[in-house]
C-alpha cells in the first residue's frame, strides 16, 4: 500500500466501514441485531478492511463498486483447464 | 469379543479382511468401539449422539447380510461417525448449537451412500458451532485432554485417533478436517472442491467448505471415496464428475515424484519443533526417490485474508434469517462472527474473490513450472495447545494458515502423521492436482508405509501408548 494509494482511497475504503455504513448493510440485507452485536461487527469489519487493503486486488476493484450492492460473481471453478 | 489384530489396530482394511474371510463378525467389531467409546468418552467427548442399541441393530442386520451371502464391499459392517452438521436419519442433528433448528428429515446424501455401502453410522462426532470454530465445545484433544483438539471436526480426528470410530466424515472450509486429524495424530483428506456431494450439510460455507474424511491409515480412504464419489443431482455445487472406483493404492508412488516446497510455510511462522519434524519427513521423502524443489509463491502472502473474507461472508450469508429468529440461540462469539460475515461489504468480498482467482492461477502456474506432482507443508504451524493457554481471536488463524491455502484453491489435500512436537502428533500435508486424489494418495500412502507415526496410538488408562 502505497501512500498515493492511501491519498486516493477513500478513509472509509482503507479503514472498513463506518458504524453507519454497516448499519445501512444490515437494513440492506434484513439482519435484525442488538447494538452491542452492531459496535463488534464495526470493530471486526475495521480489522479486515485494514488487512485486505494490503492485497493486490484491493487497488484493482474501485471503490464505486461498494456502492453496487451485492452482484453475483461467476462461481469459483478449481479445475485447471 | 473377538480379539482386533494387533498389529495395525483399527484399520477399516484389515478389518474388512476379516469381517470378508468370516473370521470378525461385524457384531464384534461394533461392540469394540462400543466398548472403547465406553472407556474413552468421559475424557474426549467426541460424540454429540451414540446409541449403543441403534449401533447393536445395524450390525446384526449386516451379519445377517453377510450369512444371506451379500457382502457389499470394503464398508460392509464397518463403524464410521459423522460430525453433527450432516442430517441423518434417526439421529438428532444440532450442529453444536442451541440455534440450529428446523433441521430436514433424512440422510445427508454422504450418509445415505455410506449406509448403501453397508456402513454403520455409529453416531454424530461433536463439532464447533456450525463448524465456525468459534466457541469451546467438549472434546479434548486424544492425547492429552487438556490441549485443543483441532476443530471444527473435532469429534471426528479424536474419534478415529482413540478408536471409537474407525473412520469419520467432516466438513472443511478451512482446514475443519486436516486440523483435528493433524493436532490427533490421523490421516485426513479434503478432495477437490465439487468432489463431494454437500447435500444435507448444515449451512456450509459457499464456495470454501467441503466433505472430507478422516481415517487412520491412508489405506482406508479409497474405499471411501469409491462409495462417495457418485454424481449428485440434487448438488449443483459439484463440478459434474463422473463416478470413480479407487483402487488399493500403488507402492512407489514417491519414486520419480516431484514435489514442492515454499518458505511461505516455514520460517517464523512455524514452531521449530514442528519445523523439525517436517524437514525429517521432506527427508523421508528424498529417501523414497521424490525431489523436493523450492519453488516461490507470493500470492500466498495475502491468503489467510483472503480467505477468511470468502469463508465469514458466505459463511453468514447463509445464517441471516436463522440470527433474525433464534439469535440468542446462538453463542456470542460465534453469532458476531456470522453477523459480522453477513455485514461484509461487498467490496470486500469481490476484492476477495479476485486474489482469489490469482492464487489459484499462481498455484497452477507453479506445478506446471515445476512439473509438481504435490506441494509439501506442514499440516499446522503449531501443534496443539494446552486449552488454557488458547485465545481464539489470536490462535485459530495461526492453526488454518497453512490449510486454508486448499480451500482457497479447491486443491485435493491430505494429512498424514510424520512425528511428534513436543510430545504431540503433528502432520505433513501435500496438496495435490485438482480432481486427481488418486495420485494423491499414492504420495501419502508410499510416505506412510515408510514411517512409523500412524501406527502410534494415544494413550490409554488401560494401555500407555505414545510415540
Amino acid at each position: 500500500m502505497t501512500a498515493a494509494h492511501d491519498r486516493a482511497e477513500p478513509a472509509r475504503m482503507i479503514g472498513g466501514p463506518s458504524a453507519e455504513q454497516v448499519a445501512e448493510r444490515a437494513r440492506q440485507i434484513g439482519l435484525r441485531m442488538p447494538a452491542d452485536d452492531l459496535r463488534a461487527a464495526v470493530e471486526r469489519l475495521r480489522a479486515i478492511g485494514r488487512a485486505l487493503a494490503a492485497v493486490p486486488a484491493f487497488a484493482e476493484v474501485p471503490a464505486s463498486d461498494e456502492d453496487e450492492g451485492d452482484r453475483p460473481d461467476p462461481p469459483f471453478d478449481p479445475r485447471w483447464s | 469379543m473377538a480379539a482386533l489384530p494387533d498389529a495395525v489396530p483399527g484399520t477399516m482394511a484389515e478389518c474388512a479382511e476379516l469381517i470378508r474371510g468370516g473370521r470378525l463378525t461385524v457384531r464384534d467389531l461394533a461392540e469394540h468401539v462400543l466398548a472403547v467409546a465406553e472407556a474413552t468418552e468421559p475424557t474426549v467427548h467426541a460424540y454429540a449422539h451414540l446409541d449403543p442399541g441403534q449401533v447393536r441393530a445395524e450390525a446384526r442386520r449386516a451379519d445377517e447380510e453377510l450369512s444371506r451371502g451379500t457382502y457389499r464391499g470394503p464398508l460392509h459392517g464397518m463403524p464410521i461417525g459423522v460430525k453433527d452438521v450432516f442430517t441423518t436419519a434417526g439421529m438428532p442433528t444440532r450442529a453444536g448449537s442451541l440455534a440450529c433448528h428446523d433441521v430436514p428429515p433424512g440422510d445427508a446424501e454422504v450418509v445415505r451412500l455410506l449406509r448403501a455401502a453397508g456402513a454403520i453410522i455409529v453416531g454424530k462426532h461433536v463439532t464447533h458451532e456450525f463448524a465456525t470454530g468459534q466457541n469451546v465445545p467438549p472434546t479434548r484433544n486424544a492425547w492429552s485432554p487438556d490441549r485443543y483438539p483441532g476443530g471444527s471436526s473435532a469429534g471426528g480426528g479424536v474419534s478415529v485417533a482413540v478408536g471409537s470410530s474407525l473412520a469419520a466424515i467432516g466438513t472443511d472450509a478451512g482446514g475443519s478436517v486436516r486440523k483435528p486429524a493433524a493436532l490427533n495424530g490421523v490421516v485426513g483428506l479434503k478432495p477437490t472442491l465439487g468432489r463431494l456431494s454437500r447435500r444435507g450439510v448444515l449451512q456450509p460455507s459457499g464456495s470454501m467448505d467441503h466433505v472430507g474424511l478422516i481415517v487412520r491409515s491412508v489405506r482406508d480412504l479409497p474405499p471411501l471415496m469409491s462409495a462417495l464419489t457418485v454424481p449428485d443431482p440434487g448438488d449443483d455445487t459439484l463440478a459434474g464428475v463422473p463416478a470413480q472406483a479407487y483402487g488399493p493404492p500403488s507402492a512407489g508412488g514417491l519414486a520419480g515424484a516431484r514435489i514442492g516446497v515454499c518458505d511461505y510455510f516455514g520460517g517464523p511462522r512455524c514452531a521449530p519443533a514442528v519445523a523439525a519434524a517436517f524437514e525429517a519427513a521432506l527427508g523421508t521423502l528424498r529417501d523414497a526417490g521424490a525431489a523436493v524443489v523450492p519453488v516461490e509463491l507470493p500470492a500466498l502472502e495475502h491468503s489467510l485474508t483472503v480467505g477468511e473474507v470468502i469463508l465469514q461472508a458466505e459463511g453468514g450469508a447463509s445464517h441471516v434469517e436463522a440470527l433474525n429468529r433464534w439469535g440468542a440461540d446462538y453463542g456470542d462469539r460465534t453469532r458476531r462472527f456470522l453477523q459480522a460475515g453477513a455485514l461484509m461489504p461487498p467490496r470486500f468480498v469481490r476484492v476477495a474473490r479476485r486474489a482469489r482467482v490469482a492464487i489459484r492461477d499462481e498455484l497452477r502456474g507453479v506445478f506446471e513450472a515445476h512439473g509438481l506432482d504435490a506441494l509439501a507443508t506442514p499440516t499446522t504451524a503449531l501443534v496443539a495447545m494446552p486449552l488454557r493457554e488458547m485465545d481464539i481471536d489470536r490462535d485459530l488463524s495461526r492453526y488454518v494458515r497453512f490449510t486454508i491455502v486448499a480451500n482457497i484453491t479447491g486443491m485435493p489435500a491430505v494429512t498424514v502423521p510424520c512425528g511428534f512436537a513436543e510430545g504431540m502428533p503433528t502432520g505433513l500435508q501435500l496438496i495435490g492436482r485438482p480432481f486427481d486424489e488418486a495420485a494423491l494418495i499414492d504420495l501419502a500412502y508410499d510416505y506412510e508405509t515408510r514411517t512409523r507415526w500412524w501406527t502410534c496410538r494415544p494413550p490409554r488408562a488401560d494401555s500407555p501408548g505414545g510415540p
